[in-house]
């Protein structure tokens, strides 16, 4: 993308003086782009913090293009090659990862006009006419998004991010017009920041808590950290009303246990004999009953408190899964 | 080639996608159609060119782009209730309601993004301290005896910082402002029972 701005820099500077008061402007937009693009780690980052500037970059290329130059020369349509370097610039600045069929037949397209056009102009409206300048974003986000993400994000047990990809996804292929693309991606996106720290706090608070104490117990077994083992139960039991039995029954606790704390633990306590899941949460029940004996009872909380609640709306432990959540959406609940 | 109407064509194109969610594109909408007018009321394509010029016409367009953009934004945040990226946008949104060209409008948003900066990140900073809040009163409140006072002093340090991102932060205001709510999975009561428990560090 730089190099498509540098390249019509400098045909500028030869048309209209390196003095010439629109060209020093965009000098200094191009500057400061430039300097964005070095200090980006990343595309994506250089796309995030650079956003507001190119089109400004854009509309100022335009004004120059207004510009009296400093030699005489005839008015001339810039050719349909002039006006698709940028397109060749950006599709060889595309990784090879992201070409895929979709946004390749994007891009041959891209060029098949530039070819027949007859000048920058014909160019410039074919190209609106079948919305390509549209589909060449559309088109690499649609495909990346089929690339694997949703069933990476499942396979880690997150299912905030498997939501955010299915509808996501659903959006990308209904949507026209960049600003509606841009606006239904930060609508997702926005949900998905607040939804990851729901879904964080749902499992810390109902799993992982217990499961901390009843490894350090595991480690260390102590007075001290027997009776962190039994705060934790009775936190649990007070304010979800749930058991470990009932506890690890929950689809949404069992899911990140196999795909999260499974995986990690597994090879460990296959070298101990433990070879399934099964045999691992006895080995928690175990610990559980020594460290509850002769203690009093649990108290349960009220069975309400086997709910949670997310945004206005309350939902069964019981019944939490990837695309469980009504999402309140400007454009309507999905 | 017929110049004018390869223009047109363009101009039309661009008007139809725009329609296509005019809700969200009603600053663009509005000012390809006023090229469009005037392309079919000049008397010559040279007229309409200068009008062009003499208007800014070019950078109106994707001013106009910039408007819409910045006006979806503030809907999301006003959808969403939230107050303090809404403020943000609506920052964005008056620099470029202000310019008067390209590079003015350059030089606005520029300003604007430096002086925005740290209200974007203290809202959202603030929603990882109170998440964090939550995770330190749980722990502090099931933790073993030996552990009791590190807890404690994680609730109180992730306090001050929640202050320090939001002067505002109370009881109160994690109850009411949604979000806030949007990462607490817990309705009032045990939110309150939770507040509860460090009552001395959060009231």
């Amino acid at each position: 993308m730089l190099d498509g701005y540098g390249f019509a820099m400098q045909s500028y500077k030869d048309k209209l003086g390196a003095d010439n008061e629109v060209f020093v402007k965009a000098e200094t937009m191009f500057a400061d782009l430039t300097a964005i693009a070095e200090a980006a780690s990343d595309l994506n980052d250089f796309y995030a913090k650079g956003m507001d500037k190119f089109q400004a970059m854009s509309t100022v290329l335009m004004d120059l293009a207004k510009e009296k130059p400093i030699h005489a020369a005839k008015p001339t349509v810039p050719s349909s090659a002039q006006v698709a370097q940028p397109y060749h610039i950006a599709y060889s600045s595309i990784g090879n990862i992201d070409k895929s069929p979709e946004t390749k037949k994007v891009y041959e397209r891209v060029f098949e006009i530039e070819q027949s056009a007859e000048n920058g102009l014909q160019f410039m409206r074919i190209m609106a006419e079948e919305n390509l300048l549209f589909k060449m974003t559309l088109v690499p986000a649609i495909e990346l998004e089929k690339s694997g993400l949703r069933e990476s994000a499942d396979a880690i047990s997150l299912p905030q991010m498997v939501a955010y990809h299915d509808y996501y996804l659903k959006d990308l292929e209904n949507c026209k017009s960049p600003a509606e693309m841009e606006y239904l991606g930060n609508v997702r996106a926005d949900v998905s920041y607040f939804d990851t720290y729901w879904e964080n706090l749902l499992v810390y608070s109902v799993y992982w808590n217990l499961i901390g104490a009843i490894t350090s117990y595991m480690i260390s077994p102590s007075e001290d950290t027997r009776q962190g083992v039994e705060n934790s139960y009775r936190f649990l039991a007070g304010y979800f009303s749930l058991d470990y039995d009932a506890m690890i029954a929950l689809p949404r606790i069992r899911d990140n246990f196999d795909k999260v704390a499974w995986v990690t633990i597994r090879d460990d306590w296959a070298a101990k004999g433990i070879h399934s899941q099964e045999e691992y949460f006895n080995i928690d029940r175990q610990i559980l009953d020594i460290c509850m004996k002769d203690r009093p009872p649990l108290v349960f909380g009220s069975e309400e408190n086997r709910k949670v609640v997310y945004r206005g709306s309350t939902y069964g432990l019981s019944e939490l899964s990837a695309n469980y959540k009504k999402i309140p959406h400007p454009d309507g609940e999905s | 080639m017929d110049i004018a109407q390869e223009q047109r064509l363009y101009y039309e194109a661009r008007l139809k996608e725009c329609r296509t969610r005019p809700d969200l594109n009603h600053h663009q909408v509005a000012e390809y159609e006023k090229v469009l007018d005037k392309m079919n009321s000049s008397a010559s394509f040279d007229d309409f060119s200068l009008w062009m010029e003499q208007t800014q016409a070019y950078f109106l367009l994707s001013k106009a782009e910039q408007l819409d953009r910045y006006s979806n934004f503030i809907k999301i945040q006003q959808f969403y209730k939230d107050a303090r990226r809404e403020e943000i946008f609506k920052m964005k949104l008056e620099a470029v309601t202000q310019s008067t060209d390209a590079f003015d409008m350059n030089t606005k948003l520029t300003e604007v993004n430096e002086k925005a900066g740290p209200f974007d990140v203290a809202a959202r900073a603030c929603i990882h301290e109170l998440s964090n809040l939550f995770l330190h009163i749980i722990a502090y409140i099931t933790s073993s005896p030996l552990k009791k006072d590190k807890t404690y002093t994680q609730v109180k340090e992730t306090w001050a910082k929640l202050k320090s991102t939001d002067p505002d932060i109370s009881v109160e205001k994690i109850l009411t402002y949604p979000p806030y709510r949007y990462v607490i999975i817990f309705e009032d009561e045990r939110i309150v029972k939770l507040l509860n428990a460090v009552k001395e560090v959060v009231s």
